[in-house]
């Protein structure tokens, strides 16, 4: 840490401050690369690619109407269907003349908020019911545990077109349905994880030292149980994205004119035939994103398992 | 059992615990009595130890004493109070007086927790944590633990080190009561006369009172003032460690110590008791031990013998053990090399 001699002008003072943050930025950028979840990030080329790929969406939502000048909602009629590579679309553009690299940008922030904010959700909630039930066992646990057993019964899909249908159109009611479907495989991995802590000798001796429930829940399980649900949460990711486009090209998700891959899917297959190229884009996307939400979950599940 | 003590630490009376066994729901409800009407007494700065086989119930009993699983019958006087009458609260509040030192050192220490972490956390669930890095720093080096361990993990210890650990957990809230259930058995050899010395230390300079479970009858001598035989969840015999040693007189315990391998002894081979240990759900009628006895005769199959006084301060539960001059002849008839 640098020291400055009080009472003692100095011309290299500016300097001097850039360097140490200079220094201090390049301790974190070290510190960042040292950390075992970052490395598993690009432990290899394929995981380094979705790594990446998955940066770009990011990023490209954040930034889009930065990054592309053209109006994601509407378009110009006659320019309809242009194929890939026509001059200021690089992409070509939609049924309705809209940029279609536009329109994929913007579609990104949908899917990426459709798969963190359902998992998200399901995760803490899913968490909390594990956690509840593995730690207190009895009636609770029972109660629990068969309500969920009733809304694990239910594929997925129908689960998510069920409650999506009766919650009415619009993102948020498909992201409820979506987080409604992951509650009960999250809370049965955080159920099995804390009752496999609960039988480990450190939480008996906490009870002997006479913990009280919830700092036992809080000290002991908690940590032990956290990187194995987000380990399996991450999985799910993927999965998330394929059913929230699902929805959209159902039509029950987004209203439009928003942009969103599955939504953009479904408007564009009738004319696989005649634009092919134009047709497969939303689903590349949709496909690439969830594969890549797959790839970087079983890089972090690595990662902690050689942790342990 | 009635006790007379009435200045004893630990009471323990009419204690009982079953457990039910069933592999399928058709199947009838078989009950494994684990603890089957255990009674002792405890004396301030005293150790007693527990011995027995696996299958005996003495890591239950120790549970049991503590409250950590619920006794389906008896009293546990802790401190002239009556644990098993206390709500929840009173209780926790009782564990800073009463600890256990645990079996496993690999699996009693929180892997995510360093050691100081550890050992602040019994502080911190009585409010003592204040100053406690200090009184961690106190207790790692009463047990012998350098201070730069402190910011350790329990991965990056030896088996030694973590028991040394356990032992500083268990007394940094000073109780009066420490509870070892087997402290030493997964340790080596070596390591484990350095963690029992250590404990000898530490009962003779704070003045514990130690319940000390065992199936290393070796340890136990070491160790204790009074021992306590188990077998299948009951008491056998009870005596001072002198006199349990100098005269054993139940044919189990006497088996036990004939069993325990001699080097240099003119006998070549550990004598292993004869037969095996029955099946904890269908125990024997009369003595549980008469299947395995060579003096038991009808009365030790049909009838169960209490736990007596045969001598001053050293009880069995014994029908041949009455008479004194036959359990001399018994006990020198089996130790005969």
């Amino acid at each position: 840490m640098n020291s400055m001699s009080s009472g003692v002008p100095s011309g290299g003072k500016p300097a001097a401050a850039a360097a140490s943050a200079a220094s201090g930025g390049m301790a974190a950028l070290r510190a960042l690369l040292r950390n075992r979840w970052i490395r598993a990030l690009f432990r290899d080329p394929l995981t380094t690619a979705a790594t990446l790929f998955l940066l770009a969406v990011v990023l490209g939502a954040a930034f889009a109407p930065w990054i592309s000048p053209y109006d994601p909602y509407r378009g110009v009629i006659s320019e309809r269907l242009l194929d890939p590579g026509t001059p200021g679309h690089w992409l070509g553009t939609d049924e309705q003349g809209r940029d279609l690299f536009t329109r994929l940008l913007y579609g990104g922030r949908m899917t990426l908020l459709s798969a963190i904010i359902p998992i998200g959700a399901a995760t803490a909630i899913g968490l909390t019911l594990g956690m509840i039930a593995g730690h207190f066992g009895g009636w609770m646990h029972t109660l629990i545990m068969r309500t969920l057993d009733i809304f694990y019964a239910f594929p997925a899909v129908l689960l998510a077109i069920g409650v999506s249908a009766a919650l009415g159109q619009g993102m948020a009611s498909s992201l409820i349905a979506l987080g409604i479907v992951f509650i009960a495989p999250i809370a049965r991995v955080a159920e099995t994880t804390v009752r496999k802590v609960e039988a480990m000798e450190f939480v008996e001796a906490a009870r002997a030292a006479g913990a009280s429930h919830l700092t036992i829940l809080r000290t002991q399980i908690f940590g032990n149980v956290i990187s194995s649900v987000l380990a399996y949460s991450t999985t799910l990711l993927g999965v998330s994205v394929i059913l929230a486009s699902g929805l959209s090209f159902l039509g029950l998700g987004i209203t439009p004119p928003t942009a969103e891959w599955g939504y953009m899917l479904n408007n564009l297959r009738n004319f696989i035939y005649t634009d092919p190229w134009i047709a497969i884009q939303p689903g590349v996307c949709i496909f690439l994103t969830a594969i890549s939400f797959n790839l970087i979950g079983d890089a972090l599940q690595a990662a902690r398992e050689d942790g342990n | 059992m009635r006790t007379t003590e009435t200045n004893a630490l630990l009471e323990v009376e009419g204690l009982a615990k079953k457990f039910p066994v069933q592999r399928a729901f058709w199947q009838e409800k078989k009950v494994v009595h684990a603890v089957n009407g255990i009674g002792f007494a405890l004396k301030p700065g005293r150790s007693l130890g527990i011995v027995g086989e696996s299958g005996s119930g003495k890591s239950t009993t120790a549970r049991l004493v503590l409250r950590l699983i619920e006794p389906d019958e008896g009293k546990v006087m802790f401190q002239g109070r009556d644990l098993l009458k206390m709500n929840r609260k009173e209780l926790r509040a009782l564990r800073k007086d009463m600890q256990m030192v645990f079996q496993d050192p690999y699996g009693s220490l929180n892997p995510h927790m360093t050691v100081e972490q550890l050992l602040r956390f019994n502080l911190k669930v009585f409010g003592l944590d204040g100053q406690g890095r200090q009184k961690a720093r106190e207790a790692m080096e009463m047990v012998g633990l350098p201070e730069r361990l402190a910011d350790r993990y329990p991965r990056d210890l030896s088996g030694g080190q973590r028991q040394r650990v356990n032992i500083a957990r268990a007394l940094i809230t000073s109780p009066s009561l420490v509870v070892a259930d087997e402290p030493v058995a997964a340790l080596d050899k070596s390591v484990q006369a350095q963690v029992l010395n250590l404990f000898l230390d530490l009962q003779k300079q704070l003045k514990l009172s130690c319940l000390f479970i065992s199936h290393d009858l070796n340890v136990v001598r070491f160790i204790c003032d009074e021992v306590i035989v188990m077998y299948l969840g009951r008491i056998v015999e009870w005596a001072s460690s002198e006199d349990i040693w100098r005269h054993p007189r139940h044919p189990y315990t006497i088996a036990l110590f004939q069993s325990i391998p001699q080097v240099g002894s003119s006998r070549e081979l550990a004598q292993p008791i004869r037969g095996e240990l029955p099946s904890p759900l269908h125990p024997p009628a009369g003595c549980a031990f008469h299947t395995r006895c060579p003096f038991a005769d009808e009365t030790c199959a049909r009838e169960r013998p209490e736990l007596k006084e045969a001598a001053a301060g050293h009880r069995v539960a014994c029908w041949m053990a009455e008479d004194d001059l036959a359990s001399r002849r018994q006990a020198a008839a089996m130790l005969r090399p």
